[in-house]
Formats: C-alpha cells, structure tokens, sequence
C-alpha cells in the first residue's frame, strides 16, 4: 500500500529555507470524524496493518527523500500519528529507531489530536528532534467546540502542549482562518487572537486557509450558500500581522486550494500572485514579500470587512465571481 | 419560537404579504418597506441581540424592552438554530441570517422567507441583510420582507459593478452612463472606471441612490394596490426572479390572506404570471361557492368588453336593449379572461369591474385552458337552472364554448356569426329574434335586486342575500350605486362601485349577522369610535380580508366598519388598525 500523498518542498527552519519531506500515511483514519470542514478521514482504510504503515514510510524514504541533504521529515497521518488505533507504540519505535540509523532527519513533524498526547507515547520517539503539531483551529473553545464540532477544549490543548514541552519537543499549532459560521472579519481577528494566545506554548503557527473539501458537511453548506472560503488578501493579512507582532515565531500557512472555487481565493486574477507571495513567505519569513501587493478586487475585499456587522453571514453574489 | 407583541413596529398597509409599516426608533420614525444604510448607524438604533450572546435570554421576557430590539433567525443548518427556538421572542425585527442563501436557488429565495414569516408574528419586521438590489426589492417586498439595506448595492460598488433595475454591469465594460443619478450627472464614465477608492465609493453611491429610488417606486406602488403590477414588470430581466415569482404563484395559502378584497384601482392582466393572481383565482373559487343563479330559464353567455362595467359598454347596452323586453328569462353570464365567467349580477364586483386585460383576438394556450375549465365547472354546478343555452360568441370565444359543451353533449344556439360584430346590427337582430322565440311573454329583468343579492352572498356567503331582502324591501338609485331599503326606509346596503364591495349598515348587518362569518368580537371595555385597534380584538374570523366589509361587536355595542387587516392579523396583533369603524350602536 502506497501513502496517500508524499512531496517535497522547503521549510523555514532556524532562519533558512530547508528542504522538507511530506508523507501522509494512510492509517485507519481520525477516530473523531465529526469535524464539519474536513475529509481527510475519507483517506483512511480499515485495512491497513501496522506492516503496511512501515511499508509506506520506507517507500516513501527510499523513493523521494533528498540525496546528500539534511531534511526535515512530516509524517502525518489522516488523523493522529499518537493514537494506538491508528499507528501503534511498536510501529511507531520502529519508525523512530528507522530515522535515528539514518541520521540525515533534521527534524520529524508529526500531528495530533491533544487527547493522545501521553509521556509514553511520546517517549516512543525519543532521541529525535521532534515538532507535534496539533489541529487547534482556534484559542476561541465558542467557535472550536460549536462551528467546527472539535470537540476539544483550549484547556485539553494547553495539557498536551504541556506535556510536549515537558519531553523536550516543540509544539507546532494549526489554526483554521474561517471556519464555518465565522465571517470574513471574526475570521481575521479570530486567527490573530488566536495566535497571541498559543504563542507561548509553540515554536511555529501554521495557519491554514479553510478549504471546502469533498463529502464534507462544509461542502454542503457551500454548495447551499452558507460558506465562502476566506480570501487571500486576509490570509496575506493575518500573517503580515501575526509577523510583525511576533517577530521570532515561525509564521506559516500552506495555501491549499488557493484560487480555486473551493480554496481560500479572490477575484481569479490576483490569486496565483498572492499564492506564490504566500510560499515565498513560508520560507523566508519575510514580511516585505506581502507588502505592496495589488489588485482590483481589494476594494471589495475591504468593504466586505467595512460592512462586516451587517452582513450577518450573507455573502455578496453576483455577476462577478467572488 | 414567535413572541406574541411587538412594541415597536407596526403595520400600516397591506397588499398581500408586502406591507408598509412604521419602525420607531430611538432617533425617530422609519417607513418600511424600508432601505436602510451601513452609513447610518442603523445598528445603533436596533438592538440585534444574538443567540450566541448572554443577553440572548433576556429576549424572552418583556422586561427591559425599552427600544426596538430584534434578532437573527438562523438557517436550519446553523449549530445554533435549535437554541433560537427554546422560548417566545419578543422583538421588533427579525433578520434573516445567511441570506445569500436566499440567491442559491429560486426555492431557496422563496422558502427562507415564507418560511420565517410563516413562524414570526404578524407585527414584526423582516430584514433581508446585503441582498438587496434594485432588481429583486421589489419581489424581496412583494413577498413579506420589510427592511433592506444598501450593503449589497455598496459592496457591488467597491467591486466595480454598476448596477441598474435589470441587471449589473462591470463598470469596466461601460461606454456611457445609463442614468441621472446626481453621481452620473457630475462624472463621467471615464472616471468612475479609474481604479482608486474614490471612484469606487461613487460607483457605490450610485447603486445605493438607484435601491433608494426603487423603495421609494415600491413603497408607492403598495399605496396604490399595484405592486403586482410592479413585480411582474420588475422580475421580467431575470430567469431566476420570474421563477422565484412563479414558485410564490403556487403559494397561494400563504399570499391570499393579506391580499384585499377589492381596491379602487384596476388589475392590469398583462403577462402570463397574471393569469394567476390571488384576485382571479378567489372571483373563481368565488363563482362556485357563493354564487347561484336566479331562476331565469335561458342563459345567455356573452363576450366580454373592455369597459367595465360590463353593462356600460356599448356592445352590451346594444346586447341589453335587444334583450329588454326579456330580460326577466335570461340569465346573462359574460366570458372573459382572466376570470372565466362573470354573472351579470356580479359584473359590478372585485375584480369584474376592476381588469384591463390586452385584447387582440388572440388567446393563448393557457388562458384558453383557464376559461374553459371555469365554464366547465360553472355549467357543472348549475346547468340544471337551465332550459336552453344560447351563446352571442364568435371567434376565440365561441371556440371554448363550444369545446365545454361540445363535451358534455350540451346543444347551444349560437346568434352571432364569424365575420359580424357582436353588436352590428345583423347579430344584435339574430339574438333579438332568438329570444323573443324562446320565451312566450315578456318579463322584468329584476336585475337591481338580483346585483344586491349576488353581491352580498359573494361578499358575506350564501344566504346573506336572501336576509338582506328579507320583507318589503327596495332597491333604489341609480345603477350602479343602488341602495337597499327597507320598508321603514333605513337603507340596509349600499353597492359602492369604486370598490367593488357592498357597505352595510347597522340596519343591514343586524339582518345577516346570524349567518354571516365576517364578525369580529371586540372587548367589552370600550366603545370605539373611529377605529379598532388590534389589541381590542378578541376573537375575529380567519375569513376576513383586508377591505372587507365585517361586523364587530361585544356586549356593549355592535357595528360595522373596514377590516383593515385579515381576521388572522387581528387576532395575531398587538399593534395597528385592525377596523375602520363605520357605525357603531350601543345595547
């Protein structure tokens, strides 16, 4: 069985831009599943052995890691990397025995839900230098718990990077820009409130741009005239701000989906522009980069934020896309 | 979910669900249907309180509600929708949550709003947030929505797109300014294209300028009774608003209601969607179950004219004087779209006397199909009052007739041939003679007390007729405005042709209160003078319309008056005219 996906690009990693490995392996999926915006449990089997998941990674290693080059290597599951159902302490100190051997790992990123952040669990991947990212999506437990349907708090979130702390690793938080039911402007000041909150517990904040994915109840809701993914130019907007309030914290958001209907997009002429911005940012850090972008369709944007309270969750349709 | 009091709002005027109403704020008064701006400060003026905030609970009680108050009702699929309905609400104004769900589909527009209407109070007004454009207010009003704002008109603005009433146009594709607007008459096209705020704030001021102008038209037109008119003239730039209008068509439980009994002014039939108007399809309903013919034993089924009434065009004053001497045997049904058959003894009625309909000779499909079903039913019920049938119809006429009758194997004398007028003197000659033969003596027409005993059976129900006419009584004046008068000499009922409705007296209303269930039970701690107020109703009948003709009483006194609104909104209402009294007595 082959992962779901594996690529390589950069990271920002310690000032500079290193290259980076990305494998998701396919496990039997995120036991929570009642995230209203995600699918990615859709990419989960039932069948899969803790065979196949060290079958995976080592085809993963084996076909695309880089030659003669330190790498940071992320290794996500459709789920929790830490939950026993899905990867097993064995399996999971074999892949930590298989990485320490090859020494060209720089840092392994793995992501979890906060319930199965334990000292054991951790300690199965000790003596490597370890990033745990975890699906926070936002400090606000309202929107978390109501909006997205998470069901876990700040509180459960604190613990487990607690604990993380406590083993020697780092934490790495996601936070979810416009979740459903959550407008364009709550969505902006949402992230950045956010941000200031889990600052203290993370060593990097990766924003991502709410995407509509398939058999999702976000994709109904959309598809009704419920939800419009976020614009980039408040993507742009969060990171400039988060950057230059905080300017030693790793500030990252990959644009997934961006200038399509269902990512986080603008007007379908700027968006590949503001795309590109954003990667260049990931890796450099730079603020400049977001500075002095243009495009048409910023006034619109601007005025959707001026007009926020009295949208009431409408979105503006019209002859133009949006 | 619904609270039962709004405090401050209140409904004026009604036209089938639209309305104009009155918002009082704390800074002074707002007319709705009514457009109001993001650069107003509107939402200082109306406490929004939403379900996600502690002050949410504080909705169900009436404490505290010292300004105008109002929430969100949230779509169904919203986490919180559920909550939203643990208790009453009392507020003046619901907003519509999510409302660009309203323009996924024509359904969807149509559904959230009847939908929310269908569960809030009567008095309490309904916004549709930063969807309003000058091509769809009008319909957003006609179906129950009170307050719009100029969010959408601002935000297309700021995005480059200039609207008009029949469609948006990216300002980058104009040549010239289409409009006089006081921003289009001081620039010109070059500059609102130029890409700076400035010249986007000016596009923006133009299409909030052009929504304004359009709630001023709209709020006009339900003054005048015509904003369906309006509508079906509005919706026409847009498949989506025609078939949105199309939906609302088969709402018909949800429009007839609130829509009057009859106005001062015409219908004008103009386009198919007209064909189904709440009007034609009551007049029908009407026809079949508050309506029999006199004993008159030829019925003469006639062409309709285009002046109204009937009897005052010169096509039927020729038909009528070749008749005269007979008039007392036949029995005069008119053939008309949109109405399908009107008995001359109802020809002065809403919405007989009240249609102007193009005329060219040519009927399409459908209306061919509508009037044909409506003669079909009428000679159902009621071909046994008949001996013979003779029909004065050429042409498209002749041809419906003909496919009812044909059918049912009915022999009809037809007296008016193909290339001939109806009233040239060959045909008025052929109908003279023809019923001259059919009947063996001349007979009165009694057509003054049969107009007063159709119409108040039409407007009161089946028998109130026969107790109007009850004993020795007389119709006097001059047709049309005839008085019934009883042999004291009270006048009973007056037929008031401007409206098409009959007024009664306290003389009159006594005679059919027993069986009339156009009543309205007052309380009994009050006399009322000019008007009845909605909280003075206790009990009203779900019959009633506005513009009907009711009678209302308590233990003290009893009289007739204006129903102002329907039975329902009197009883579901604590605040506006319920009755404008006509005479009141006390006991």
């Amino acid at each position: 069985m082959s992962p779901v996906a594996l690529w390589l690009d950069y990271e920002h990693d310690e000032h500079e831009p290193v290259r980076c490995l990305t494998v998701i392996l396919r496990t039997a999926g995120c036991q929570w599943r009642k995230c209203r915006m995600c699918g990615y449990w859709h990419e989960s089997s039932h069948d899969v052995t803790q065979a196949d998941i060290l079958s995976q990674l080592r085809y993963a290693l084996t076909t695309a890691s880089p030659k003669n080059e330190d790498f940071i290597l992320k290794l996500y599951t459709s789920g929790s990397f830490l939950d026993e159902r899905e990867v097993s302490g064995a399996t999971r100190r074999h892949i930590a025995e298989m990485l320490r051997q090859r020494q060209d790992v720089k840092r392994l990123i793995i992501e979890t839900r906060p319930e199965y952040v334990t000292a054991d669990a951790l300690a199965d991947l000790a003596g490597i230098e370890l990033e745990v990212a975890m699906g926070l999506e936002t400090a606000d437990d309202f929107i978390r718990l109501e909006y997205i349907n998470k069901g876990f708090s700040f509180e459960d979130y604190k613990t487990a990077a607690g604990l993380i702390t406590d083993c020697g690793a780092t934490v790495r938080t996601y936070l979810l820009l416009k979740p459903p039911f959550v407008s364009e402007r709550a969505a902006i000041e949402d992230v950045i409130k956010s941000a200031e909150l889990v600052a203290p517990y993370s060593r990097t904040i990766s924003m991502n741009l709410c995407n509509v994915q398939r058999h999702t109840e976000l994709e109904s809701l959309w598809r009704q005239g419920y939800y419009r993914p976020p614009w980039l130019w408040s993507a742009v907007e969060v990171l400039k701000t988060l950057k230059e309030k905080r300017r030693s914290m790793t500030v990252i958001s990959d644009p997934v989906g961006a200038g399509h209907i269902r990512g986080p997009h603008n007007c379908g002429y700027c968006d590949n522009t503001l795309k590109e911005a954003i990667k260049r940012f990931n890796i450099t850090q730079d603020t400049g980069i977001l500075k002095g972008l243009n495009c048409d369709c910023v006034y619109r944007w601007q005025s959707i934020l001026k007009y926020d309270e009295y949208l009431f969750g409408a979105a503006i349709m019209g002859v133009v896309p949006i | 979910m619904a609270g039962d009091l709004s405090r401050y709002y209140e409904v004026k005027r009604r036209d089938g669900a639209a309305r104009i109403g009155r918002l009082i704020t704390p800074t002074g008064r707002l007319q709705t249907p009514a457009l109001v701006s993001a650069e107003s400060g509107i939402r200082e003026e109306i406490e929004l309180i939403n379900v996600d905030s502690p002050a949410f609970a504080a909705l169900s009680t009436k404490d505290g509600w010292n300004s105008p108050r109002g929430t969100v009702l949230l779509p169904e699929v919203h986490p919180l929708h559920h909550k939203q309905r643990e208790s009453p609400l009392y507020v003046d104004v619901f907003v519509i949550g999510f409302a660009s769900s309203m323009l996924k589909t024509p359904e969807a527009f149509v559904r959230r709003v009847i939908d929310a209407r269908s569960e809030i109070p009567p008095d309490v007004a309904l916004w549709t947030p930063a969807i309003a454009t000058p091509e769809n207010a009008a319909l957003l009003v006609y179906m129950g929505v009170d307050i719009l704002d100029d969010i959408n008109a601002l935000i297309k603005g700021y995005s480059g797109i200039y609207q008009l009433e029949e469609c948006e146009l990216r300002v980058s594709e104009l040549e010239e300014l289409p409009c006089n607007c006081s921003v289009c008459t001081s620039t010109d096209v070059s500059k609102l294209q130029e890409l700076n705020a400035d010249a986007r704030a000016k596009i923006a001021r133009h299409n909030t300028l052009l929504l304004e102008r359009e709630l001023r038209k709209i709020r006009e037109y339900i003054r005048t009774g015509t904003l369906r008119e309006y509508v079906e003239l509005r919706v026409r730039s847009s498949a989506f608003l025609t078939a949105a209008l199309r939906i609302l068509d088969t709402k018909q439980e949800y429009f007839e209601p609130g829509t009057p009994i009859a106005r001062k002014i015409a219908m004008k039939i103009n386009t198919m969607e007209s064909l189904r108007r709440i009007e034609v399809r009551r007049f029908a309903n009407r026809i079949l179950a508050r309506y029999a013919p006199p004993a008159k034993r030829i019925l003469l089924i006639l062409p309709c004219a285009a002046k109204k009434p009937y009897s005052s065009s010169q096509s039927h004053r020729r038909i009528i004087n070749a008749i005269r001497d007979y008039r007392g045997h036949v029995h005069e049904l008119i053939l008309t779209s949109p109405l399908g058959v009107v008995p001359r003894e109802l020809e002065l009625v809403y919405p007989a006397a009240f249609y102007d309909i193009p005329v060219t000779g040519y009927w399409d499909a459908e209306e061919r199909a509508w009037v044909a079903s409506r003669l079909d039913a009428y000679l159902d019920k009621n071909l046994g009052n008949y001996d013979v049938i003779v029909a004065h119809l050429r042409g498209a006429y002749r041809a419906i007739c003909e496919s009812v009758t044909e059918d049912k194997g009915i022999e009809v004398i037809f007296t008016c041939e193909e290339q001939e007028k109806e009233h040239s003197e060959e045909a008025i000659h052929r109908l003279r003679s023809c019923i001259a033969n059919l009947c063996a003596t001349s007979k009165e027409s009694g057509i003054r007390t049969g107009v007063v005993k159709a119409m108040a059976d039409y407007q009161f129900g089946i028998g109130a007729g026969d107790e109007l006419l009850r004993g020795s009584t007389r119709v006097v004046g001059k047709y049309p405005a005839l008085r019934l008068v009883s042999v004291t000499g009270d006048v009973l009922a007056r037929v008031v042709p401007e409206y098409g409705l009959m007024a009664l007296s306290v003389a009159g209303a006594r005679r059919i209160a027993r069986i009339t269930p156009y009543k309205v039970e007052i309380g009994g701690d009050f006399i009322p003078k000019g008007a009845i107020l909605a909280p003075g109703v206790m009990n009203a009948s779900g019959e009633i319309r506005p513009n009907d003709e009711v009678i209302f009483y308590s233990d003290r006194v009893f009289g007739v008056g204006r129903a102002r609104m329907s039975g329902w909104e009197m009883v579901e209402s604590i605040r506006g005219v319920a009755i404008d009294v006509r005479e009141v007595i006390t006991l």
